[in-house]
């Protein structure tokens, strides 16, 4: 929780900056904040409440609560109030203070004493006429306060900084619901919330989406209603009001109204993964938020509406007195869809345990076959039977583990919209191949890479529009995100058509930093890797522009974990595409046994374009040294496995053997093998740590009979290849 | 008096022992270190590693490397027999565990070898790498070599040797 707390407070503090800056220089005038920044600073303040609340931070608790009450929005004022210098100054100390003792709970996990700090701050907060409460303070100790008045002083504060206008109505359930129906609910709402937050990225696009939209929450509001979760309820049933007066063009939508809403959304999920843990809506906080959608102006009617249901509202009261919900309308509860949330250990140990089945059952089966006694038809028959039901598993538990990558892609376009905001940069962000099954584990993974890539192409890659113009780029940018597999490997494309990378600038700050000698000429091939160096700053090197853009070594990092590569390709002035390919743990592919001299291998069908018998002449031999394949008028060249892993005993004659051409992007070669033994799904798993990267080799499979075989990495044995030709050269 | 009690304290601490066979000694791993034994089962070789990799194994769905001791040691090779057996050994690591076996002639017994009775690696001159030994043990006329299993299972010696093995394999494949 605590870890989740300082994520989530470095993000808000992150994007809090610019307002502070700002706020800084205000100097004397008097300080007018936007919408946005406002409802950020107050996001952040309130974050920052309940980690000291919850998390038993009573400093932190009170230097938030007279920040929230000087920002917190203000009934039906349309336009925030400018803040006077005094408050400003206030404001700008509080953060600092808040910044202090957060930065001493992420080291040492209890927040630092800053008793003199805290009492110059409580005196200000005196002068503001704002709240002060932390006694403890003022003693002068700062004694962990006892969990139960700790408790009891969350009850309090809630109360307290409620708005009268939204007073939480912590009813029972009206309805004893089931554990069923709470999970039903719970995966309902999180679809929904999902699917709010899809239409509202592409109202803009698309203003029919709006409908789709009051569905949403009209949904949630009655699954809400139906399970007795009132807060929910009313926050749903407000979001909705707001939205019907917008498409009944009530009201005239404020600017930012869009990340106003997504931030309720994030709300709303935040909401329900607390009833998740919980059970119950008892601390559930959204009143804040209600207050905030009193922006919209023409909503004020369901403002009004609301309290009715509010503080009247008695434990076990009518569900007819939700507001306006018509029960005529109030959608049923969905039926249910079977899904369940599973610990993803268990799935590795169900995928473990079905392949272990498969091989015990051929194993019984072997043995069971030389025994007398046993009519070999209903022998067969059986194993027959038996098979069909342990492969049957086998596949269900590796599909199980399959999901497309979507999920990775899911935060993007929110990340997108908001650095199109925060830059000035119109963004086309493109989504290809968000089908594409992966690992589960891979998804995990990749999104916190994928949002840094994002924050890099925006940042640094694309220019702005007056720039854009000039170069004869239309002046929306386009980030091109692209998912596929290929060669039995996940890549994962971020490309964007801003100005590319510098390889001027990258040279002399190579050289600089000595990667490079000081005469060397390196190729773009050695060159660009340099740029996912450490301390290889992309805002010094890449553009001048210097934004917070993280470091792309933090992201080679993040990859490398995945036991992945990233790579760099960049036309100047046009584009820059970063490539991960990541190899498919646990994943499946399709492959082709094959068998060199004693051994078996496994090649990934993706990588093999044809196989063929060569004639007892196709094989040239140039110079003596290298061996090549005339195939339809063009040559290839070939390499015999055999001697690139140095195997014995395979066959001498390539009329003997089979040749298979395979290829990795646009080089082919052709591999000598002794012959093909079949096709089929395997499951792709790591050689283990202690192994690392092998060249050639991507990872193994258990087959059928039980025993490991390697799973051949096509890029690696081109590679392999090149290497040994160039040393023969 | 005194002294005996010393004695006494020291024989209680003891730590236990795998004991097994390997060319003809007896070695030692902490118990400790060892997840299980399992029979003899197909390796499959990987190439372009060290000779002493054997390969890896199938172990319950994990592909585990296998390590030949024998090879390791530079000690004469021998098939495998019935008694020939692979113990997994584990290793905490900063990622995860590690998880490697390593092939052995024989496992005798599990043995308690009081702290007293383990010396120090004698010095056996430059002609022999003492690096794998963490101590000799002895249980009354029984001599085991007690085995530095972090030392054995260091990835880091097996790339270093890797690149120098493969090299060489590829300078006698092409002559």
């Amino acid at each position: 929780m605590r870890r989740a707390f300082l994520a989530e407070y470095r993000q808000l503090a992150g994007e809090a900056e610019a307002v502070l800056s700002e706020a800084a220089r205000a100097g004397a005038a008097p300080l007018r904040v936007d919408l946005k920044g406002l409802s950020l600073l107050c996001h952040l303040t309130h974050v920052l409440r309940d980690a000291g609340l919850f998390l038993n931070f009573p400093q932190l608790a009170a230097v938030a609560r007279p920040l929230f009450e000087l920002l917190r929005p203000r009934g039906t004022e349309t336009a925030p109030p400018a803040l006077t210098p005094p408050q400003t100054q206030f404001l700008l100390s509080g953060f600092q203070l808040a910044a202090r003792l957060v930065e001493g709970v992420a080291g040492s996990g209890v927040e630092p004493r800053l008793v003199p700090d805290l009492e110059r701050f409580a005196a200000a907060a005196r002068d503001l006429a704002l709240p002060w409460d932390f006694p403890a303070a003022a003693a002068g100790d700062a004694p962990a306060p006892a969990p139960r008045s700790d408790s009891q002083k969350v009850d309090d504060l809630l109360a307290e900084t409620a708005l009268p206008a939204a007073a939480p109505a912590p009813a029972a359930p009206r309805v004893a619901a089931s554990a069923d129906m709470l999970n039903v609910f719970l995966q309902d709402a999180d679809e929904i919330i999902d699917h709010a937050e899809q239409d509202l990225l592409a109202l803009d696009k698309d203003p029919e989406r709006l409908h789709d939209l009051l569905r949403q929450f009209h949904t949630l509001k009655g699954n809400s209603g139906l399970m007795g979760f009132d807060v929910l309820q009313q926050f749903s049933h407000r979001l909705e009001s707001v939205l019907q007066d917008i498409r009944d063009q009530k009201i005239k939508p404020p600017p930012g109204w869009l990340t106003l809403f997504l931030e309720a959304v994030d709300q709303l999920r935040r909401a329900v993964a607390e009833l998740a843990k919980h059970g119950t809506t008892d601390n559930l906080k959204l009143d804040l938020w209600t207050a905030k959608l009193a922006i919209f102006g023409g909503a004020s009617a369901a403002l009004d509406a609301a309290p009715a249901s509010g503080p009247d509202a008695a434990p076990g009261g009518a569900p007819a007195s939700a507001p306006d919900a018509a029960p005529s309308d109030a959608p049923a509860l969905p039926a249910a869809r079977g899904g369940v949330r599973v610990n993803v250990e268990r799935l590795d140990q169900l995928n473990d345990l079905a392949g272990e089945l498969v091989i015990a059952a051929a194993v019984v089966q072997h043995l069971s076959a030389v025994r007398a006694g046993i009519d070999p038809e209903r022998h067969n028959r059986a194993c027959h039977q038996l098979n069909l039901i342990t492969s049957g598993v086998q596949d269900l538990a590796m599909a199980i583990r399959m999901v497309p990558i979507e999920s990775a892609f899911r935060r993007l376009p929110r990340l997108a919209r908001e650095l199109a905001e925060k830059t000035g940069k119109p963004i086309d962000l493109q989504l290809v191949g968000a089908e594409t099954e992966v690992d589960r584990r891979v998804t995990e993974l990749i999104a916190d890479p994928l949002v840094h890539m994002v924050r890099n192409a925006v940042d640094h890659g694309l220019e702005l529009p007056e720039e854009r113009r000039r170069r004869g780029k239309p002046e929306t940018g386009t980030i091109r995100i692209e998912a596929l597999h290929r060669s039995g490997e996940v890549w994962v494309t971020v490309s964007d058509d801003g100005r590319g990378l510098q390889r001027e600038k990258i040279l002399s700050q190579a050289r600089a930093r000595g990667l490079l000698a000081a005469g060397a000429t390196p190729t773009d091939e050695e060159l660009l890797p340099l740029i996912f160096e450490p301390g290889f700053s992309t805002a010094a090197v890449v553009t001048e522009v210097s934004g917070r853009g993280v470091g792309l070594d933090v992201v080679k990092r993040n990859i490398e974990r995945l036991r992945g590569r990233i790579e760099a390709q960049s036309t100047p002035g046009l584009s820059t595409t970063l490539t991960i390919r990541l190899p498919l743990t646990m994943a499946v592919i399709q492959g082709m046994i094959v068998g060199v001299g004693s051994e078996q291998f496994i090649l990934p069908m993706t990588g093999i374009c044809e196989s063929l018998r060569p004639g007892a002449n196709a094989v040239r031999q140039a110079l003596g040294a290298g061996e090549m394949i005339a195939l339809r008028g063009t040559t290839i060249p070939l390499f015999r496995l055999a001697e690139l892993f140095m195997l014995p005993g395979c066959a001498a004659r390539p009329e003997d053997g089979v040749v298979t051409i395979v290829e990795d992007g646009e080089r082919r070669v052709a591999l000598l093998l002794d012959e093909l033994l079949g096709q089929q799904r395997v499951v792709v798993k790591s050689l283990g740590d202690s192994l690392g990267r092998l060249p050639g080799v991507s990872g193994a499979s258990i087959l059928a009979d039980g025993r490991v075989r390697l799973i051949l990495d096509v890029a690696g044995l081109i590679r392999l290849a090149h290497e040994r030709k160039q040393r023969k050269e | 008096m005194a002294l005996l009690e010393t004695r006494h304290d020291a024989a209680q601490q003891a730590a236990k022992y795998l004991a097994f066979q390997l060319a003809g000694e007896e070695y030692g791993f902490p118990v400790l270190a060892v997840q299980e034994i399992i029979q003899w089962t197909d390796v499959t070789r990987v190439p372009r590693l060290p000779a002493f990799i054997q390969g890896v194994i199938n172990l319950r769905g994990k592909v585990v490397p296998v390590l030949n001791l024998r090879r390791r040691f530079d000690l004469p090779e021998q098939a495998e027999t019935p008694r020939t057996c692979i113990v997994v050994l584990q290793l905490q690591q900063e990622h995860g565990r590690l998880l490697c076996g390593v092939v052995v002639d024989a496992v005798t017994e599990v043995v308690d070898i009081a702290t007293d009775r383990i010396e120090k690696t004698p010095e056996f001159g430059a002609q022999l790498d003492t690096a794998f030994i963490a101590g000799i043990g002895q249980i009354g006329a029984r001599v085991l070599i007690l085995l530095d299993v972090e030392r054995i299972l260091d990835r880091h010696d097996w790339s270093a040797v890797e690149q120098a093995a493969g090299a060489a394999k590829e300078k006698g494949a092409e002559s």
